[in-house]
């Protein structure tokens, strides 16, 4: 089964290299929404089926983590799988994040780095294996 | 440590990994003389306070942001300041814990572009690190201030 995933970034170039890498990873990837900050990744969840999401931390209007949190308190997305993709990446960060069931890419990130999070937290299998 | 040293490797290393765009083995004097194309800063908070400034010159912005998006057509102004301001963030949030640590908490603000007045500036202040890298494709000069 394809996924449906949100990519949530106020960069329309990092959106469009984290598009690209997701269809390199070899993951099944199937509609793709796009969100320039959390406000709008919010709406974004509220219309569509999303199966993952893919968050920035450092954005204007509401920010990754402030979206986070309304996705948990949300009962529709509240075990919604979330990979922050960032380079805000400290240690405390990453543990925070953890605490909040959101998994942690360091900016930058490879095509291996996306499928292996992305099959962690999904379980998703590989266009390409059995 | 040596932050120039840590600024040119981190900056070249992300030139390399996000633009695909190499690092030369020296400055040619047609890249010491290349015009500013564009300039933005980052400005970070928390363990420490400051900014990183980065400058593109001579050709380096058209080609960086059509890298990055993988296209060879044309790339509007925005996209080509869009790519610029991403590098700085990504080089920000890779010198940081390099630097201090990765047990640190930063916030990295949104990259702000600057005119070439305020570059004069920023580049006049007092700074931490201050770098010029040769690239395949004009120039980029960084400058890191932390207080």
């Amino acid at each position: 089964m394809s996924l449906n995933v949100l990519v949530v970034d106020d960069s329309a170039v990092m959106r469009a290299i984290i598009i690209k890498t997701l269809h390199l990873s070899g993951l099944p990837i199937g509609e793709v929404h796009q969100a320039a900050n959390g406000r709008e990744g919010l709406k974004v969840l509220d219309s569509n089926r999303v199966d993952l999401a893919l968050v920035d931390i450092n954005m204007p209007d509401m920010n990754g983590e402030e979206m986070l949190e309304e996705v948990r308190l949300n009962p529709k997305t509240v075990s919604l799988p979330v990979v922050v993709v960032s380079t805000d990446g400290s240690d405390k960060r990453v543990e925070m994040l953890h605490k909040k069931g959101a998994e942690f890419v360091h900016k930058p990130f490879t095509p291996e780095t996306l499928r292996e999070t992305i099959t962690k937290m999904t379980g998703a299998a590989n266009n390409n294996g059995p | 440590m040596d932050l120039n040293a840590e600024l040119y490797q981190t900056a070249a290393s992300i030139f390399e990994e996000v633009g695909f765009i190499f690092l030369m083995p020296e400055m040619s004097d047609e890249q010491r003389d290349a015009e500013l194309e564009a300039a933005v800063y980052v400005e970070f908070e928390g363990h420490s306070r400051g900014r990183l400034v980065l400058a593109a010159y001579g050709g380096l912005l058209p080609v960086l942001a059509g890298n990055m998006l993988g296209e060879n057509g044309p790339i509007s102004e925005d996209q080509q300041r869009d790519a610029l301001g991403e590098i700085a963030n990504i080089i920000c949030g890779n010198i940081l814990p390099r630097i201090t640590g990765t047990t640190n908490l930063f916030h990295i603000s949104a990259p702000r572009p600057i005119d070439a007045k305020e570059l004069a500036s920023y580049m006049a202040e007092p700074n931490s690190a201050a770098v010029q890298l040769p690239l395949e494709e004009g120039r980029a000069d960084l400058l890191l201030v932390m207080r």
